[in-house]
Formats: C-alpha cells, structure tokens, sequence
C-alpha cells in the first residue's frame, strides 16, 4: 500500500466502524486521486499537497466528530443489521402491510435465550416444513397490529404468494441493535419450519461458558468434521463489541464524576468548618455562661446538616433536569438511580457532619478562658 | 410538506446530479467544474452528506451507467423529493438575487 494511503487510512480510523466499513475504501481511492492531482500541478505541487493535507484532515476531524454525534443520537445505530421485509396482515375483509423485522429461530431459541413466553406456545418439535405455517411475534408487535390479543392473528409475507402464518405465541421484547435501542416489533419464523441451513446456535451453560467454547467445537467436528463453525463466543463478548465504544466514553463520565463528587465533598468540608471555626469565640462565651458542652456540639452539626439539606434539595432538583439527557444512555439503571443519588447525598452529608462536629468538639472542649483571650 | 433545509453540501451534490447519475468522485469533480474551484468538498463531507442525503431520501444509490464502471464505486441519482428539494433551495437564492438587483448592488442583466 502507498505511504499516503496508509496515512489516511490511520485517519479514517476517527470514523465511527460503521461508517468507515461503509465509506473507507471510496473515501481512500477519492483523497488519492486528489493528491495525485496536486503532485501533477506544475506550480508548487508540494505546496499543493501540504494544503491538501492539511484540508483534509480538518475536513475528517470535523465530520467524524458529527457523525459520533448522529450515532449517539439515533436510537438504533445499526438499523442495516436487521433484515426488514414487507408483510400482509390478514384483517379478515382487508390486509394491510407491515414493514416488519425479522429472524429465523429454533425450537428451545426462546428459553436458551431468556426471551419470556407470554402468551401461546413456542416453536415445537411438530412445527416441520408440511405442517400448518406457524410464527411468533412479540410483543411490541401484539400491541401494535393486533390490539394485544395476537394469538390466531395472521400474517403473511408480502412479496411471495406464500401461505398466511398463524400466530401461535407471543414472546417478551428484545433489543435486537444494540441496547439503546427503543423495543421494536418483531417477527418469528421457526428456522425448521422454513429449512434454513445457516444459522448461529446459542448455548445455555451451567458453568463459565468460556471453558465450553473448546468442547462445543469439538463436538462439532465430531458430529461433522466438515461443518464449518466461523464464529464461537461468549454473548458477554459479543454484546462487549456493541458497547466497546460507549463502555470507554462512559468510564471516562465516570471517572470525572468521581473527581466533581470528591472535589463537592472537599469544598464542603472546607466551608463548613472555616463556618464553624469563625464561632470558636461565641462557642467559648456559651461554654463560659454553662451551656453543656454535648448540647453546643449537636447545635453547630444540626445547623451545618441543616445548610446542607437544603443544597441538596436544590442539587437533586438541578440534576432530574440534568439527567433527562442521560436517561438514552442507560440501562438497567433509570435515569434517577436511588442507590446512586442516596449515596452521593450520604457522602456529602459525611463530609459535612465531619466537618461541623471537628470544629465543633474542640471549641466545645477547650478551656473557655483561653478561647476569649485568643480572639 | 415542509422542504427539508438543505445544507450548502447538500444542495451542490443535488445540483451535480441534476442532470446525470454519478459516484462520489465524480459529484466532487463537478461541483469543483461548475464552481470554478469555489467549493472543493472534502472526503468526510462529501460521504457524510450522500448518507445523511440517501436516508432523508433526497438522493437513492443506483446502478452505474456503464456496465464497466469500477464495482467498488457507488452511483448516486437524485430523489422526486431531491429534484423538489433543490428547486425550493434554487427558488429563494433567485429571490435573494432579486432583492440584491432592486437594491442596486447587483448590475442589471437580462
């Protein structure tokens, strides 16, 4: 490969995959013809090239920095992956037509899966290619075009004269794209019924499933030294590849919010006890006239926890309206996590109790002689 | 319906492919020729914009106008709704142009 198009072939890797799969081969033979343009120019031609150079790469760093962006934004960033078809829906005097994902799924697909049944039944053993057509929906799809209820319905595929498929079952949604992805509809055909010869098996284990990637493709080249098995993993690993990119983006927030929450907690810390050092003298004139010294303690921390409070009532309201935007990037943790925001409150309240009961305890303490001559 | 805005980008690419079918290299040189060198569209800019255009449906990859064509370069045709979209955008810089004329600041020109 030519020195120039490794180059940018390093600057493509800004992209987000996707779009580098998609554009990366064009884009190279595009620059390269542009660049021997400007080595051809008879006035300067390294001039030309440096500035081609350099437009370019602000030209990449630009729209890779937006093309994150969209990505971010889209709910399903992988729509291409899933295979749409146009289906007919049988409405009794009249079909309409669905655009509809779909996949192709084996008997025992669902359970090996955790996907739940919800109505009806699965695929069995006497779904064959010359029983009657049969699918399973889910149930985004259930509500969508048959008012919940979508046992009996019947669907069938639009462009070939096929036979209407009977909805046996209804399952539980799935994220098919990703997990940011809004629960979308979704067909089921049974893999046996339709005879489909490649497929991608999924294994339920007992144990680590890593330790039994070696033993199921043994096994596999027992059964059938030819069948050829082009991908083996873990589901972790694969849903790991789907979320390599924000997993790091979201270390990184992580890692900065951890830094804020201790800066937060030193910041109060600081002014709560620069507060209550500032009472030392009114502290030793109440210790003087005999208030008793455990009193004087709980006062200080009361009012400083109090002070606090209050700011966290504030700072929870700012953060509901903060988190709005965060809610798309989540999963199995809502937006407003209680175990997340109830242990950012109790680390601020620590530091702040700390800080009034220090002071608080030594002015209490101290003779109240020395305390009024200090000052 | 409301046009859709089209970014300057946009609106360049649809103007190339006005009258012909073309890929990625081919808009750009043409944009160049009709400009006279006046928007040079970079790589990132030029592909972002013919995805961005193909899902908002202004532009459709098609097949290449020769059977020879090299099979690694995709053929872009504009959309019903890209020949209306860049009409839109063509009618308000007449307007503008119009405007700049009754003000004096364009000379007079048939």
């Amino acid at each position: 490969m030519r020195p120039d198009a490794r180059l940018f072939r390093l600057l493509l890797r800004l992209y987000p995959a996707h779009f580098r799969d998609e554009y990366g081969a064009e884009m190279t033979e595009f620059f390269l013809h542009r660049l021997d343009r400007a080595r051809a120019r008879r006035a300067r031609p390294a001039l030309a090239v440096a500035h081609l150079w350099a437009r370019t790469v602000v030209d990449v760093v630009r729209t890779a920095a937006a093309e994150h962006g969209s990505a971010l934004r889209q709910d399903r960033p992988t729509t291409e992956d899933t295979p749409m078809s146009s289906f007919l829906q049988d409405l009794r005097y009249a079909a309409r037509r669905l655009e509809l994902p779909f996949a192709f799924v084996s008997r025992g697909y669902f359970e090996a899966m955790g996907i739940d049944r919800l109505a009806g039944r699965t695929f069995e053993a006497y779904d064959r290619p010359d029983s009657p057509p049969v699918i399973v929906v889910n149930e985004t799809a259930a509500r969508m075009f048959f008012g919940g209820d979508a046992l009996g319905g019947r669907i069938r595929s639009q462009g070939a004269e096929g036979a209407w498929r009977e909805v046996v079952g209804v399952v539980s949604d799935v994220t098919v794209n990703g997990l940011q992805e809004a629960p979308t509809p979704m067909i089921y055909y049974s893999a046996e019924q339709a005879g489909i010869g490649t497929f991608t098996l999924v294994a339920r284990t007992a144990g680590d499933p890593a330790t039994i990637l070696g033993a199921l493709r043994s096994a596999f080249r027992e059964v059938r030294p030819s069948l050829p098995v082009t991908r083996l993993l873990t589901l972790d690993a694969h849903l790991g590849q789907s979320l390599a990119g924000l997993r790091a983006a979201v270390a990184f927030m992580g890692a900065f919010s951890l830094l804020a929450l201790m800066l937060a907690s030193l910041g109060v810390y600081a002014v709560v006890s620069f507060t209550v050092g500032r009472r030392t003298q009114e502290l030793g004139i109440r210790v003087a006239l005999g208030a008793p010294r455990a009193r004087i303690v709980g006062m200080i921390v009361g009012e400083s926890l109090i002070v606090v409070v209050l700011g966290f009532a504030v700072g929870f309201g700012l953060s509901v309206l903060a988190t709005r935007g965060l809610a798309a990037m989540l999963f199995g943790v809502g937006a407003l996590d209680e175990v997340t925001f109830a242990g950012a409150a109790a680390l601020l309240l620590l530091a702040a109790g700390t800080a009034a009961f220090l002071p608080a305890r030594r002015a209490a303490g101290a003779n109240p002689v020395e305390v009024l001559r200090s000052q | 319906m409301p046009q859709p805005s089209l970014t300057p980008a946009a609106f360049h690419i649809l103007l190339a492919l006005g009258d012909r079918d073309l890929h990625g290299l081919g808009i750009a040189d043409r944009v160049e020729e009709t400009t006279r060198g006046a928007v040079d569209l970079g790589p990132g800019t030029l592909y972002r914009s013919l995805k961005e255009m193909v899902q908002r449906g202004l532009i459709r990859e098609t097949q290449p106008p020769e059977p020879d064509a090299d099979p690694r370069r995709r053929y872009y045709a504009i959309t019903p709704l890209g020949r209306r979209s860049v009409a839109a955008e063509a009618a308000r810089l007449e307007r503008l142009v119009q405007v700049a004329r009754e003000r004096k600041l364009l000379p007079e020109r048939a």
